[in-house]
């Protein structure tokens, strides 16, 4: 077991560090987004650069000096300051600054600095700074929708084929496949638009400090959130409980003279939550990476919002880490789901071979 | 094995062995089946194959039929709207942007009938209509207004901005001075310049509004003052009359020159030639924004109004105002140092509430101009009859040559021009004409070729007024000018010129310009969008779009994916553990990053480089099913007594293996359309500027921009929404019954 958990794990790494270094490599091919602004603010930049080592700065004690001067050589950037000779910023090969990248992080934990969003300060704790409220805001919509996810599945298993079950399954069926950002709009009409019951936005930190405004500031994005994995929960709960309810094993407790009720809880729903806990284990590591088009539409300042916003101004450190952050989720999610199985279920033996 | 006999069987039996009867084989028994050879016979049933009894399942579930037929009905509708619906969506038609959706033609209370309630709007107290914005023009057109004036609900209303709109309706209210937050110097609010006399008597009051300071600690600390042009003492110039306080009333001032002369920092000028009233701000030095309301500031010398002469308008104007709203346009002057605003606060205005028929309003007549080549192509098009013989109408104006008057024609010869360019040192040309400032304005001066002969005489033919429009049969249906206004046409020897004023129909218009399919009032059932776009066919066509992705997609998805898991699954061993790390390693890389990647790389984005981003990690979910289905089957006898046969690898994955998984790739293909067609709209929700559609726009675009208009016209976002969950919901039914179809054992399950 051990031994398997730890052959996974070192998986794990191997394919996180490739995703990565991929990554990097590919966004390091794209065109560096230099601050606008004055030149010092350039001049800063490209300094951050060469002291991260993707660049190299060239200045009059080298011997390559001489080349950029006459032109045979160019340079990214060339910093001419009013006194003294003028200092030339080099990009370095993609492979070189790879490998610095690699040995900043390795040997510092620099994960770089920001060159957009917040100029200066290190990717990491822009991230660290985001990734409470998508972690609080996800929590939240995981602790109420499980459940009721749940609830709602054995509510319609047990009243299978009857009214209540045709009516969940019927909204489970729209809610699945109803997206997100549609959802999203709904009940905004709705709810802030409409009532004005709720703030249209997320509140700001000023509005956050009267606590009901910042209560009501959690309803649209919990409940965006929640309707989707409750009618998730609901289909797999009702699913599963069907199948075990038809099981001969079923049949057998009731005969031996359990009541409907003793049978269900005593039996059938053990036995189904086998896939479920899974599942939740699973959502719940999964969560954390929020919503990005949630947290764009509400302007939720999580870490979804911020790889987009990185993204699109082109702060490629803020996107190695956010990328960094969800690759690794990613991957340990389903890590975490192969080994709850075996926990969950004692018959699944991890690593046994075939 | 004993058997226990009833009676009746016991009878029978003692009744044959009684009755003696010998058997004969030969005789009583014949070889039925004797000579005929011998083999399987056909069914009587009729025989089915794999596919219709997946249809005969399929059509028992009816919520996936429904959602079959709706879903058909939509994608009929995605292929026939886009090429039925003539209205143009790539023309910006400025007039009919945001149309709210209109089905019905009666006036329903607002549901669906174009019309919708506003509030709030600023009207000309002139017209009793809305009135038109700082640019002159009108949001809200009085055509629109349903009921007409009487039928506007009015009432007082509050505006904070100092808008041109607001300074020619609003009154009263106050003028406010806002201290930024924390800047410490002192801010001034200072009057035009006027002539200071400091013999004369002077009273000033001035009314500052205490209500509008919100809060403890907002009040500031004010003081009046007389700024003059003289340097005082202190090198200010600046003379405080009240003391530095935080007290709000009605002030008065009986006695200002008095108070001047006693400041210790007066010299010996008894007249300030611009000298300017006001308030002193104090700097404040805590965190907040400080505001000064003044209401009204009156100033009088020796009884009477003190005035100043406006610059701009040479108005005699009244120093001081009574009325912030209209002391503010003519109190120019007010200035301040760093940081601080000057604003009007709570002006009051007439607003007014109404039911607005916007496509009353769009289509409604309006007076414009149509300039020559509108009208070359009018008459090109056969809505105006012939030219109009326009010389012959008859001349407005007959104009003379200075000095010399010959009415009511005139005419000069090329060598008198000449004479009287010499004369006056002027320069014509053959049809020119200038006025120099020796020559009065109104009158011009002709050469020849600008004078037509008309019944024996002269005339000099300027610019002729023609009345009436004729338009022809089909101008009357078609033709967008209506009834002209005026119509001019010069004629300057051989240049022409002609323009036209007229009372313009716009829906003939739109029709004209080809914004709409039809010569008459349309109706537009979802409504038009930012720029006048018919929503309906703006929806379809993406939503055309989207599904032509979603298909291609889906089916190089599945090539792909089959043909990879079938290699991985079949082969196991090294191949498929090499096979399934890169599958991992694809996957794990964020969709939208490999997007934004590939669009970066591509620098631009357009509908193929968006399936190729769709198709590079797409597949990976039909090639986990196939290979799992390949791990279970290819182990079976079956497969290995092909083997045996000697049937090739090729022949076992896609002859013998391959058809087991019809049913499952059927349906996930199925299923991928939806997931493409969401991925797309995520991805067009997070970059919309990353991906853009040249020519179509995508579903997910025209969703994400109507989400930008959720909250002035949410029935964009509502009615495309709705077609999109309708699409979602009944793709993954469909697929689901389909799923059950094929594989009755997994019926009801989840996905």
């Amino acid at each position: 077991m051990w031994k398997y958990v730890l052959k996974r794990l070192g998986l794990l790494l191997i394919t996180t560090f490739i995703i990565l270094s991929l990554t990097y490599i590919l966004l390091q091919c794209l065109p560096v987004e230099v601050p606008r602004g004055s030149k010092t603010a350039i001049v800063e930049f490209y300094q951050t650069q060469v002291a991260l080592g993707y660049y190299q700065r060239i200045d009059e004690s080298m011997d390559i000096y001489k080349s950029y001067i006459t032109g045979n050589l160019t340079a990214d950037y060339k910093f001419a300051p009013q006194t003294g000779s003028p200092v030339f910023y080099v990009s370095l090969p993609v492979m070189v600054r790879y490998f610095n990248w690699l040995k900043n992080i390795v040997t510092k934990w620099d994960w770089g600095t920001s060159t957009q969003i917040s100029i200066g300060q290190s990717a990491i704790s822009i991230i660290m700074r985001k990734l409470p409220v998508s972690m609080k805001l996800n929590i939240i919509s995981m602790i109420i929708s499980v459940p009721c996810g749940i609830g709602l599945g054995i509510w319609a298993a047990l009243k299978k084929n009857k009214m209540t079950d045709h009516i969940i399954s019927t909204l489970v069926m729209v809610f699945i496949s109803v997206p997100s950002f549609v959802l999203i709009s709904f009940l905004l009409i709705w709810l802030a638009y409409g009532t004005g019951f709720v703030n249209y936005q997320w509140p700001t930190i000023q509005q956050a400090q009267n606590w009901v405004v910042a209560l009501k500031g959690y309803i649209i994005p919990v409940m965006a959130l929640c309707f989707g994995s409750i009618a998730g929960f609901a289909r797999y709960t009702r699913a599963e409980l069907c199948e075990v309810m038809s099981s001969e094993f079923l049949l057998l407790a009731r005969t031996k003279g359990l009541t409907r009720g003793q049978a269900v809880v005593k039996h059938a729903l053990r036995n189904s939550m086998v896939p479920i806990v899974p599942m939740i284990i699973g959502e719940f590591v999964g969560i954390l990476s929020g919503s990005m088009i949630l947290e764009q539409l509400y302007g939720i300042p999580g870490i979804g919002s911020l790889f987009v916003t990185a993204l699109t101004t082109k702060d490629y450190s803020v996107v190695m880490v956010d990328m960094a952050i969800y690759t690794l989720i990613g991957l340990l999610a389903t890590l975490v789901v192969d080994l709850s199985y075996g926990i969950v279920d004692p018959r699944i033996r991890m690593g046994a071979s075939k | 094995m004993s058997i226990k006999k009833t009676k009746a069987q016991e009878t029978v039996i003692e009744n044959v062995s009684d009755s003696k009867i010998k058997f004969d084989a030969s005789k009583d028994f014949e070889y039925v089946q004797l000579d005929s050879s011998i083999h399987d016979q056909k069914f009587k049933t009729k025989p089915t194959t794999f596919l219709k009894d997946a249809l005969k399942r399929f059509v028992k579930n009816k919520s996936s039929v429904v959602a079959a037929s709706i879903l058909g009905v939509l994608i009929l509708m995605a292929i026939i709207v886009p090429v039925a619906d003539k209205n143009n969506i790539d023309a910006n038609n400025d007039i009919a942007t945001f149309l709210p959706p209109k089905w019905f033609n009666k006036y329903n209370g607002g549901f669906m009938d174009g019309t919708g309630k506003v509030s709030n709007v600023t009207l000309d107290p002139t017209t009793g209509y809305p009135a038109a914005d700082d640019n002159g023009n009108y949001k809200y057109r009085k055509e629109g207004v349903v009921g007409g004036k009487e039928a506007i609900v009015t009432s007082i209303g509050y505006a904070d901005s100092p808008t041109k709109v607001v300074l020619t309706y609003g009154q009263g209210g106050t003028v406010s001075l806002t201290t930024d937050k924390d800047h410490t110097s002192d801010t001034y609010i200072v009057s035009v310049p006027f002539q200071l006399d400091l013999s004369a008597n002077y009273d000033v009051s001035f009314k500052l509004n205490k209500d509008y300071c919100e809060g403890e600690g907002n009040y500031p600390e004010y003081s009046f003052c007389v700024f003059s042009d003289q340097k005082t003492k202190d090198g200010t110039g600046i003379f405080p009359i009240t003391p530095l306080s935080t007290e709000y009333d009605e002030i008065s001032v009986s006695d200002l020159s008095a108070k001047i002369q006693a400041d210790p920092n007066y010299s010996s000028s008894n007249t300030f030639e611009n000298a300017s009233i006001g308030f002193l701000l104090k700097g404040n030095v805590d965190d907040i924004k400080k505001t000064l309301y003044i209401s009204s500031i009156d100033i009088k010398k020796d009884g009477a109004p003190v005035t100043y002469i406006d610059s701009e308008t040479s108005e005699v104007k009244n120093i001081g105002f009574l009325d912030a709203t209209k002391g503010y346009s003519s109190w120019k002057q007010f200035y301040s140092l760093v940081d601080s605003t000057v604003g009007l606060y709570h002006s009051e205005i007439a607003v007014g509430a109404f039911t607005y028929d916007y496509y009353a309003a769009a289509y409604c007549n309006d007076e414009s101009d149509f300039t020559e080549s509108d009208l070359d192509k009018f008459f090109e098009l056969g809505y105006l009859e012939v030219p109009y013989e326009w010389y012959k109408v008859g001349a407005s104006s007959v104009s003379k040559f200075p000095g010399d008057v010959k009415t009511p024609a005139v005419y000069y010869t090329q060598e008198e021009c000449d004479a009287f360019n010499a004369q006056y040192g002027l320069s014509l040309g053959d049809y020119g004409y200038k006025t120099t400032s020796d020559i009065k304005e109104e009158e011009v001066l002709y050469t020849s070729s600008e004078l037509y002969q008309i019944a024996g005489e002269y005339w000099v033919i300027d610019t002729l007024e023609v009345a009436p429009l004729k338009l022809t049969e089909k101008g009357e249906r078609m033709c967008p000018a209506e009834k002209a206004l005026s119509v001019t046409m010069n004629k300057f020897g051989s240049f022409e010129s002609k323009s036209l004023t007229c009372e313009r129909s716009r829906y003939k218009y739109f029709y004209y310009m080809g914004y709409t399919s039809s010569c008459s009032k349309i109706n537009y059932i979802f409504g038009t969008d930012s720029q006048g776009h018919d929503f309906f066919k703006v929806v379809f066509a993406g939503l055309l779009t989207s599904l032509e992705l979603g298909i291609l997609a889906s089916v190089i998805n599945i090539v792909i994916g089959v043909v990879w898991g079938a290699i991985s699954g079949y082969f196991g061993g090294w191949v498929d553990v090499l096979m399934e790390r890169f599958c991992e390693i694809l996957g794990g890389m964020p969709f939208i990053v490999l997007m934004t990647l590939i669009v970066l790389l591509f620098g631009k984005s357009n509908f193929w480089i968006f399936l190729f981003c769709l198709c590079l990690t797409g597949w990976m979910g039909t090639a986990h099913v196939t290979r799992s289905q390949f791990y279970r089957y290819r182990g079976r006898e079956y497969v290995l007594a092909s083997r045996t046969l000697g049937a090739s690898d090729w022949r076992l994955i896609f002859l013998h293996i391959l058809p087991n998984g019809i049913g499952t790739i059927v349906t996930s293909a199925v299923l991928m359309i939806p997931g493409v067609i969401f991925s797309e709209a995520s991805i067009s929700y997070l970059l919309p500027g990353a991906l853009s559609f040249q020519g179509a726009t995508s579903f997910g675009l025209t969703l994400s921009t109507a989400q930008g208009f959720i909250q002035l016209y949410p029935y964009m976002i509502v009615s495309s929404s709705i077609v999109m969950s309708l699409i979602m919901i009944c793709f993954n039914l469909f697929g689901n019954g389909l799923r059950d179809a094929f594989n009755p054992t997994t019926k009801g399950a989840a996905i």
